[in-house]
């Protein structure tokens, strides 16, 4: 009996083992295809795009921020310093080289910069021997060539070169004196693409200005082959990424010789340019900090302005006769810029320049005092000295422009309108007070 | 004794089996992975000149694909640089005619619109269309916009002006800037066809260029990044426009998927992804298959072609 017993009792556990070890077996036999199947899809992955991989459902490597984002503009109330280097124009004229452009019928014409004021002398020899090369690189084939600087700032300089013929630039890194690729404008993320595109979409634009109109809808005109144009654009600066043309200045990047007849059928299409306008693009601009660095390159600092505001040229640097008073941020609720349009060089104008260091001095006292801690203050004054025929005495002509906003749109928003106003033409500027 | 005997039969067992799973999955994939390079061998994909450039057939292209036509070009002969002067594209309704009159035997183009067929049935012609490139079209946005999709609805609704603001779509508190592209555009007609489809959309956000003559300029504003904008065009020019300069380096732009399914080569290749369209070969369908522009179709739709399509950029049809 008790041997059946365990007969039995043994019978019952092998059966038991079996269903067991059938389920494992079916288990197994299941994972085993599992593993197969996701394998062979592994196997056939594609590859993806930057742009797709970052919402995909397959697992992709993780795609890497830009390191070079540290160079990047953070906010409009920003400010860069313009270079302390001296720029001297510098003439060939029919084999003489002088610094004074005083022939007035001659053969040929070669305008070329030469820089001073770098402390070190061997960069700085390297730069001019460019900045004369790049110049008499188009007197091969033109007479008369002119050179213009449009970027002194932030340890760059960049100049634009231009004859009858054609183009050409040179933009340099003041503390190495190597050229600056196009692409190191910007941080590494930066979709320039869309930026050439968006900027040849203005030059197509203005392309269908006419004489004696002074607006144009662009919902009259076709544009239905813009977008076959952009790419025409972007295909012309791949081809010629290595040798891009441009030149900057605080507000904007030009970039010349993307433009070909398929694009723009105009005369002289190879000297055109399309502007990038960066302020557009705060996010993605490295050149304002990119090339700064810890120690002082230049003999003398304290020439070039300092404190610009981003995105904005600052109006002393164009022309001899304005010098700036003030152009700052009074306190940090309070933004003042004062020129003085006019040259006041010789003696019997001390006290008139005199007297408007005073005004000056008490409009900022006035500014300070009706400036609440939750108000933000923008104030615009010019001031310029007329005489009367026997100079007995002197009047000085002030004009003032104030704009008020509260503190937090100050803070957030203010300067971007005020550099967009400092866009526009004067005649259509107008001051407003912000509630 | 005995029982000792039977636990260790069974776990013999149970070894055994997981051995032979484990036999069975390394040998599978290692079989399919033999097959796979013994296909890609059999579809023998070579860069030995199949043409010169005196006897290539003469094809056009519209704007898009233009690229795409080089690519093949510079392939089958083997020359990388080839003078532009060469070049004779034209656009899709300048191909169109020129295919109608005989003047290109290949072209590789969007589809022909009503105007272009009538126009070749005038002249007694009828084209034969193969899909050459698949092409998706799509939204993209700031990558750091929280909504990741939208569906169809959705999409038509922002358009169409009825839902104005990301909250509405899970997003943050902002409202939606949706760009549009140019007029008449092909993105725009795009948008019109593929997602649209009828109905009216908004009008788009403009802006005036000023100039120092004070002269003004009123154009549609092109599409700027910002955390709460929306743009859209085809997945080829998307992804040209928004490429970073460095490639390894993750886009301030993403596309956003439709209906829970991303945009990318594989969803729209196999028509997953809502809005998918196609570039056509089109030739003459009366050419004989010995004619040029038969085998020149037959080298861009082979292994080889398809490889070509893929290394310009595009997305291939197999």
């Amino acid at each position: 009996m008790y041997i059946k017993d365990n007969r039995n009792h043994q019978n019952k556990i092998g059966k038991k083992f079996i269903i067991i070890y059938t389920i494992f077996i079916i288990v197994l036999i299941y994972l085993t295809a599992l593993g197969i199947y996701f394998s062979i899809n592994n196997i056939n992955n594609t590859e993806q795009t930057p742009l797709e991989s970052v919402i995909s459902n397959v697992v992709v490597e993780k795609k890497k921020t830009a390191q070079d984002i540290k160079y990047a503009i953070n906010s409009y109330n920003e400010t860069y310093d313009f270079n302390s280097l001296l720029i001297i124009d510098t003439f060939d004229i029919d084999g003489r080289i002088s610094t004074e452009n005083n022939n007035t019928n001659p053969t040929y014409r070669i305008h070329f910069i030469q820089i001073d004021g770098l402390k070190n002398k061997d960069i700085q020899y390297r730069i001019n021997e460019k900045l004369k090369q790049k110049a008499y690189t188009l007197a091969f084939n033109d007479s008369f060539v002119d050179t213009h600087v449009t970027a002194n700032f932030a340890n760059m300089l960049s100049v634009l070169i231009s004859s009858e013929k054609g183009v050409e630039t040179l933009n340099i890194d003041l503390s190495t004196g190597n050229e600056i690729p196009f692409n190191d404008l910007f941080i590494s993320s930066a979709t320039v693409n869309a930026y050439l595109a968006n900027a040849l979409y203005e030059t197509l634009a203005w392309s269908n200005l006419q004489p004696g109109v002074d607006i144009i809808d662009m919902t009259q005109i076709d544009t239905s082959d813009y977008e076959d144009k952009f790419m025409m654009l972007i295909n012309n600066y791949k081809n010629n990424i290595n040798n891009i043309k441009y030149t900057i200045s605080p507000n904007y990047i030009d970039v010349y010789g993307l433009i070909d007849k398929n694009i723009l059928d105009v005369k002289n299409v190879q000297k055109m340019s399309i502007r990038i306008d960066l302020i557009d693009y705060i996010n993605e601009i490295a050149m304002y900090k990119r090339y700064l660095s810890e120690r002082n390159i230049y003999d003398d600092d304290s020439i070039g302005i300092k404190n610009t505001i981003v995105f904005t040229n600052n109006i002393a640097t164009n022309n001899k006769n304005i010098t700036k008073i003030s152009y700052n941020k009074l306190q940090n609720n309070i933004f003042i810029e004062e020129y003085l349009f006019g040259d006041y060089g010789q003696p019997e104008y001390d006290i008139a320049k005199e007297y408007i260091k005073k005004l000056s001095d008490e409009q900022k006292t006035n500014l300070i005092n009706q400036t609440s801690n939750n108000r933000g203050t923008f104030f615009q004054r010019s001031y310029s000295i007329t005489n009367n025929a026997e100079n007995n005495y002197y009047i000085i002509n002030v004009n003032s422009y104030q704009a008020m906003c509260s503190i937090n749109y100050f803070n957030s928003s203010a300067f971007l309108d005020y550099i967009k106003l400092k866009a526009i033409p004067y005649s259509r500027r107008h001051w407003f007070n912000w509630v | 004794m005995k029982e000792k005997n039977t636990t260790f039969i069974k776990l013999s067992l149970i070894v055994i089996a997981i051995i032979v799973c484990l036999c069975i999955y390394f040998i599978a994939i290692n079989t399919y992975k033999k097959e796979k390079i013994a296909k890609d061998n059999a579809n023998n994909i070579t860069n030995e000149k199949i043409y010169t450039l005196d006897n290539y057939p003469k094809v056009d292209a519209s704007l898009s694909t233009q690229p795409l036509a080089t690519a093949f070009l510079k392939n089958f002969t083997g020359i990388e640089q080839i003078d532009e002067s060469y070049f004779n594209y034209t656009n899709t309704h300048s191909a169109y005619s020129k295919l109608i009159n005989n003047e290109v035997d290949l072209l590789i183009a969007s589809e022909p619109s009503s105007d272009e067929i009538a126009l070749a049935r005038q002249k007694g012609i009828e084209f034969e269309m193969m899909p050459i490139v698949k092409e998706g079209f799509v939204f993209y946005t700031n990558a750091e916009n929280k909504v990741d999709n939208m569906s169809i609805e959705q999409v038509q609704k922002i358009y169409k002006g009825e839902i104005t603001n990301w909250k509405e779509l899970g997003g943050y508190d902002d409202p939606i800037m949706a760009y549009q592209s140019p007029q008449n555009s092909n993105s725009q007609v795009g948008l019109l066809s593929l997602v649209m489809k009828g109905s009216n959309i908004s009008e788009a956000p403009r802006e005036n260029l000023i100039n120092l003559n004070n002269q003004i300029i009123n154009l549609v504003s092109n599409y700027k990044n910002g955390r709460n904008t929306i743009g859209y065009s085809y997945y080829y020019y998307a992804n040209t426009m928004f490429q970073p300069i460095d490639n390894e380096i993750a886009s301030n732009i993403k596309l956003l998927s439709i209906n829970r399914i991303s945009p990318n080569k594989q969803s729209i290749k196999n028509d997953s992804y809502p809005f998918t369209t196609a570039y056509y070969i089109v030739i003459n369908k009366a050419d004989d298959s010995n004619s040029a522009s038969r085998i020149l179709a037959n080298n861009m739709l082979s292994a080889r072609g398809q490889k070509i399509v893929e290394d310009a950029g595009y997305i291939s049809v197999k």
